[in-house]
């Protein structure tokens, strides 16, 4: 299973904070799954994505099993 | 002794400043920054704040930061601490303390953490305010563009 976590506005607009998918093939691909927009907003910048907790910016790359995706906005505290 | 620490609890600077001011007989400035929910945000009143967070990376990021700067300027040591969670009108939610033996270097890492804070934890504000809106604040600009490049 691989397990995306969401974040800021994403999880608000998406209305949860997590999903387990059984998914195996690229990150690009898992993107789309989750939303059609999410990858686009990536492609722009509005929406960034790390995997096991480690920003990425290289779509192609394989995810697969105990993966953590995370899909988030631009970070803002402080 | 000088840490990073995520805390969805009040932070005690007092406790915190005394803690890293008698970690080392070598200090001879320590620097504090404190962050504090305003009021006022671009002309409205705001009710409070909420920060979600990434914990393992927001912590990864904090733990860097505070290594960069100690070796960067110098430090005896420092210490970063972010609120998350809910935070009220003049609630403290960042505190950035240094040590170092002189006051100059101490200065400078101040503002180079804060700015580091802010460009690279995983950390998201989101303000409501007193008419019953909210808003997710956006990072400033200048930031996103050093943080994308």
């Amino acid at each position: 299973m691989v397990t995306i976590r969401y974040y800021g506005w994403i999880a608000e607009r998406l209305g949860r904070r997590q999903d387990e998918i059984n998914y195996t093939g690229p990150l690009r691909d898992l993107l789309r799954l989750v939303g059609e927009d999410i990858e686009l907003n990536v492609r722009e910048r509005k929406v960034f994505v790390a995997l096991n907790h480690n920003s990425i910016k290289d779509l192609d790359v394989d995810v697969g099993e105990d993966d953590i995706v995370a899909i988030f906005p631009a970070f803002s505290g402080g | 002794m000088g840490k990073v620490h995520i805390s969805e609890s009040p932070i005690d600077a007092w406790g915190e400043i005394t803690s890293l001011l008698q970690s080392s007989r070598r200090i001879g400035a320590l620097v504090t920054f404190m962050g504090v929910v305003r009021e006022i945000s671009e002309g409205k009143e705001v009710e409070r704040l909420f920060y979600d967070h990434y914990p393992e990376m927001a912590s990864n990021a904090l733990n860097r930061i505070r290594k960069e700067a100690i070796s960067r300027f110098g430090l005896i040591d420092a210490t970063i601490i972010h609120r998350v969670g809910e935070a009220g009108i003049g609630d403290l939610v960042l505190l950035v303390i240094v040590a170092s033996e002189h006051r100059s270097e101490a200065f400078k890492a101040v503002e180079w953490i804060v700015d580091e804070v802010k460009k690279e934890a995983a950390i998201w504000k989101k303000e409501y305010f007193k008419d019953g809106e909210y808003r997710w604040v956006e990072p400033e600009r200048s930031d996103l563009d050093e943080r994308i490049e």
